[in-house]
């Protein structure tokens, strides 16, 4: 399973999150939120200064496109748990 | 003569303050990998509502009950700062759960909208590519050229595309985040 991540941050800013955390998976731009957008996911104003920022949410998506397993937190400080995905991602064979 | 009321201490403020920190410390626990964390707003709740019982039981002690209890002012001065940190724990709360509905987006059984994205190192990534070079058949989303897929890295600037990951991934998982790291 490969992880990407998204937000709206700028290439740079994440470059600097990737090797401060460490992480090799790719992070992905998107600056005018049009994938945020097509996903419905938008959080009009939620960043600092109204900004307009993706809410948070995961889709594990199978090599046809078909989405498989989602997880929309109601609360921003609960995150999806490592076990919960990685069980999710063993259900597709 | 003696008195024969019998003084107690009035605890009621600081137990009201105590729980009330413990409300909002609780936060911190959101950043530990803890089992139950969905639980942690609701248990926050809870001890919000009982420090305010307790702060408001013990100003009630001092001021209707003065021979029994005392601190007038200090159960005062401790229930306003248990107000606060109550407040500021509801605020919190109330933030971080104000979210849009997304009644919209993808669910299980249906297709993920496409999107082509810059990674951090600026090339252009699109989600049939991350997802291997069997599902690449299809253009993506601005006009990627054939040789894409036989893996040649179209030379040029910022609009190069990368070429499909080799070992081709049986899912991704896409992590939208808030950003503003």
């Amino acid at each position: 399973m490969q992880p990407v991540a998204i937000s709206v941050d700028a290439p740079e800013v994440s470059r600097n999150l990737a090797s401060k955390a460490g992480y090799t998976f790719p992070i992905l731009s998107d600056p005018n939120a049009e994938t945020i957008r097509r996903y419905h996911l938008l959080h009009k104003g939620g960043g600092p200064e109204s900004s307009d920022i993706s809410r948070p949410a995961e889709f594990l998506v199978d090599s046809s496109s078909v989405v498989r397993w989602v997880n929309f937190t109601e609360d921003v400080r609960v995150r999806a748990k490592a076990d919960e995905m990685l069980a999710a991602a063993k259900g597709l064979k | 003569m003696p008195e024969t009321t019998q003084r107690r201490r009035n605890l009621a403020p600081w137990a009201g303050l105590l729980l009330g920190l413990v409300a909002i410390l609780s936060n911190a626990a959101f950043f530990m990998a803890i089992p139950g964390q969905r639980a942690i707003p609701f248990l926050s709740w809870t001890l919000a509502v009982i420090a305010l019982v307790f702060a408001l039981t013990g100003v009630m002690r001092a001021f209707r009950q003065p021979q029994v209890y005392g601190g007038k002012v200090s159960s005062s001065v401790l229930a306003v700062i248990t107000i606060l940190i109550v407040g500021l724990t509801a605020f919190a709360s109330v933030h971080s759960r104000d979210l849009p509905a997304s009644a919209g987006a993808p669910q299980p059984g249906q297709k993920a909208p496409d999107f082509t994205l810059a990674d951090t190192s600026g090339n252009k990534v699109s989600l049939d590519q991350l997802l291997g070079p069997a599902s690449s058949a299809a253009a993506s989303a601005g006009g990627a050229s054939p040789t894409a897929a036989t893996g040649v890295t179209v030379a040029g600037g910022n609009t190069s595309v990368a070429p499909p990951l080799l070992n081709a991934p049986k899912a991704v998982l896409l992590i939208f985040y808030r950003g503003y790291w």
